[in-house]
């Protein structure tokens, strides 16, 4: 019964519809490594180191933002960090979500000016994540530069190194 | 109820092909009608001319004094139901379906619970009934036939057309569809136009024959007034004997060895072939 | 032997069924005629379809649920739903990131997922109906190719009808339109055969091919990335000021297209027949094309070109409900919806920055295989 198909016979067009998944896929796998080539400055992976305060210990700490695809007219990012003492390492998060004109959507965040750091201006943005609260410096491309953890006990200031 | 359908010095050409021309033909007493004559002459050609499918390039139309050109497709519709040639094409339709199509003149777009008693009837009429709710596509040919049939009648027409309805059907489909036709035609006092290959059957059902040759009427009249030897002859090159049989002429082909048979041989207007494509490709 | 058997017991039953059926029509005792059972039979037969219809918009319905929950933002199922339930209630109330989130990137992205799948499912099931080619798909006349050069256009030269957010979405419509445009006044001349529209789709889509080419070559990697983002079909660019115009295109597109249902079906039986009944056939093809057009590229030149939902949607909707365009429109978009928010949820599984048209292609090319290998010439 295959074989009375306008396109003379199943080999055929199995291996046409393999052509295109495996196309496809392909296309995807090439698509990701050009990404990697050439980063696309809103999407790669920012770290950071943290230096303060912690229940009047001294505390250091790092963590990584990721960009999070919801999608690309808004930027979601997640930054997960843990910050430790002599005694104690806690686990963090903090989301911030980015409008269509790559400042802290100003529903969530709230706008406390402008500063300069070391050459650059950058807008200062007041938020919380999970009883914490956070100072944002941004600067460019929905890039923080700097990230200022106030809250309960927590006197923690974190830099942006990569 | 019958329409009267008259043509009255009716050309028409497919771009410079002239097919026929000077036609006056007076159809106004309900009944079967046959048209016959060779291939490529042009009868489905006429049969496209009473609903308007094809424009004539000369003469007129009328539908019971109506000119055609001057009616609307809807308008005509509801007089006139056309089955075309069957084509093997087969859709996934149930019947009723298929045959609610021909309620679309009366009901446009929705389908009413009278559509769906008219179809059930026609479909009784055309002893489908029990293949009702079957779909199209696992009929044979002879119950395809009687589908497209029931859907003509669906359209409650005063003329009902059909194109060689009987030339894909074995021998007991075609003399069953022929007499249905001509019953059809007689109770329900229409007209039904059929173009017919077959001259014993058209013979032997018809009440009126209707014969093109070579861009004219030939005959028209009874079978008995219209199929003699000299017409068989005249028309179809080929020679006959005709026996009267119940009345009805019954026509006896002689195929003597003797006699050369061309096998370019063309009984209808030149361009044979290329009437037989375009007329193929209008219904398409 | 046996098989002798088993015909006569057949035949004898049927016989006996008959006779009862003669007996019942003389008695007129049940007073259920022949015709009666006929017409409940087929007032059930539509009770059936409709309720097909119902069981594929179930489907639908439960893959927009799982898709919203679904996101590169990990947020619970449960906090999505109290959400969106939340929302409902307190239409002013503020919302948290994770509410912002679901509504403003999500619910968009869902949403435009949901309304590609209908618009595109729909046109498909009619362009198939109207060419009467089961390989038929909303592009067929070429209109993918001339949206993505005029998004080419808009993102590499910033050449834009419309300046701002949707300047290439305007872009997109107008220039997939050249092609639709090409065949319709085509075929207000004469009727375009199939091998007419196929060529004059495919000699445009390699001259448009080729501008846009050079135009890739020319711009800068972001934006050539961008480009093929686009091309490929994506959902990254939803947001809530799209989503009206899609649901436009779709809802009138598919109401269009449903009013035409009748003629479609008719138009199976082939042009004089349609005629014949009183069908102005060359109004209602061109009718039926210039909608089909502008569904798709009114969807394509939000998403992109997303490829098999308008050809295996309608396929597959067909199995539910069957051939009649009546039911079967409305069915392949939901169909299409369901498909689409299905690939949205193999995306945001499987590789969240993978643009959704590349798992359109690697589920749809498989089902359409499938499909078509097991037809048998009569299913259409």
């Amino acid at each position: 019964m295959a074989e009375q198909t306008a396109f003379g016979g199943k080999p055929i067009v199995i291996a046409l519809v393999m052509l295109i998944v495996v196309g496809s896929v392909m296309m995807f796998v090439v698509m990701e490594a050009w990404n990697t080539i050439n980063p696309n400055p809103y999407e790669v992976p920012r770290t950071y180191t943290f230096e303060g305060e912690m229940n009047g210990e001294p505390c250091t700490g790092e963590g990584v933002m990721t960009f999070k695809n919801e999608s690309e007219v808004w930027h979601v990012y997640s930054l997960d960090y843990t910050l430790s003492t002599a005694t104690v390492s806690e686990k963090h998060h903090f989301g911030v979500l980015f409008n269509a004109s790559d400042i802290p959507d100003p529903d969530l965040y709230e706008y406390l000016g402008t500063k300069t750091v070391e050459g650059m201006e950058l807008g200062l943005w007041k938020g919380e994540d999970s009883g914490i609260g956070y100072v944002m410096y941004v600067g460019d491309k929905c890039s923080i530069i700097q990230l200022d953890i106030v809250s309960e006990g927590l006197n923690i200031i974190g830099h942006r190194v990569s | 109820m019958s329409v009267r359908i008259e043509a009255q010095d009716l050309g028409v050409s497919y771009g410079d092909n002239l097919i026929w021309e000077h036609i006056n033909l007076d159809i106004n007493q309900p009944g079967l009608v046959s048209i016959l004559g060779p291939n490529g002459v042009g009868k489905s050609t006429f049969m496209y001319t009473i609903n308007k499918i094809l424009e004539p390039t000369s003469g007129r139309v009328l539908l019971d004094g109506d000119d055609v050109m001057e009616l609307s497709f809807k308008d005509i519709a509801k007089k006139v139901a056309y089955v075309p040639q069957s084509s093997g094409e087969t859709f996934a339709m149930t019947v009723m379906d298929t045959v609610l199509m021909g309620r679309y003149p009366h009901s446009g777009y929705t389908v009413t619970k009278e559509d769906v008693e008219i179809a059930t009837d026609c479909l009784i009429k055309m002893h489908m009934g029990e293949y009702a709710m079957r779909n199209f596509n696992e009929l044979s040919a002879g119950q395809h036939q009687r589908v497209m049939i029931a859907r003509g009648l669906a359209q409650m027409p005063e003329l009902l057309m059909l194109d060689e309805p009987t030339s894909n059907l074995d021998i007991y489909h075609q003399i069953y569809t022929m007499r249905l036709l001509r019953d059809i035609a007689h109770e329900r006092n229409m007209t039904v136009l059929i173009i017919c290959h077959d001259l014993n059957i058209a013979s032997r059902f018809s009440d009126r024959v209707i014969i093109f040759r070579k861009g004219t009427v030939y005959a028209d009249g009874t079978a008995q007034e219209v199929l003699t030897d000299k017409t068989i002859y005249d028309v179809y090159n080929v020679k006959a004997d005709i026996m009267p049989v119940d009345g009805r002429p019954y026509v006896i082909f002689h195929a003597d060895e003797k006699d050369e048979l061309d096998p370019d041989h063309q009984c209808g207007t030149v361009e044979d072939p290329a009437v037989e494509e375009i007329e193929k490709e209008m219904a398409e | 032997m046996a098989k002798i058997k088993y015909k006569t017991t057949i035949n004898n039953i049927s016989q006996k069924l008959r006779l009862s059926e003669t007996a019942r029509k003389h008695h007129g005792k049940e007073g259920a005629t022949e015709a009666e059972n006929i017409i409940n039979e087929y007032r059930a037969y539509k009770y059936a379809k409709a309720l097909m219809l119902i069981v594929v918009l179930f489907l639908c319905l439960i893959a927009l649920g799982v898709d919203i929950g679904l996101g590169p933002y990990s947020i619970d199922f449960i906090k999505v739903y109290e959400e969106i339930i939340n929302r409902f209630f307190d239409w002013g109330g503020t919302l948290d990131l994770e509410g912002k989130i679901v509504w403003e990137l999500r619910m968009p992205r869902v949403l435009t997922a949901l309304l590609a799948g209908l618009g595109l499912a729909m046109a498909g099931s009619a362009m198939q109906s109207m060419m009467k080619n089961p390989l038929a798909d909303p592009y067929t006349t070429g209109i993918s190719s001339g949206a993505a050069l005029g998004a080419t256009l808009s993102i590499t030269l910033g050449i834009a009808l419309i300046p701002g957010n949707f300047g290439t979405v305007a872009n997109a419509f107008v220039f997939a339109l050249i092609p639709a445009a090409f065949i319709i006044l085509m075929s207000i001349y004469r009727k375009p055969s199939p091998a007419m529209i196929i060529l004059s789709g495919i000699s445009l889509m390699y001259i448009f091919n080729a501008i846009q080419s050079y135009l890739m070559i020319i711009a800068d990697p972001n934006a050539a990335s961008a480009v093929y983002n686009w091309t490929v079909g994506t959902l990254n660019g939803a947001s809530w000021d799209k989503v009206p115009f899609l649901f436009a295109v779709a809802l009138l597109g598919g109401i269009v297209l449903m009013y035409m249902a009748r003629i479609l079906n008719t138009m199976n039986s082939g042009d004089a027949y349609s005629k014949s009944i009183g069908i102005n056939v060359n109004r209602s093809r061109i009718i039926i094309l210039v909608t089909i057009s502008m569904v798709a590229a009114g969807i394509v030149s939000f998403t992109g070109i997303i490829g098999f939902i308008g050809l295996v949607g309608p396929h597959i909707a067909r199995i539910f409900v069957g051939s009649d365009n009546k039911i079967l429109i409305p069915a392949a978009g939901l169909m299409g919806a369901g498909l689409m928010l299905l690939a949205d949820c193999v995306v945001q599984i499987v590789a969240e920055t993978m643009p959704v048209g590349i798992i359109t292609s690697i589920i749809g090319g498989p089902i359409f295989m499938f499909l078509i290998l097991r037809q048998k010439k009569e299913v259409w």
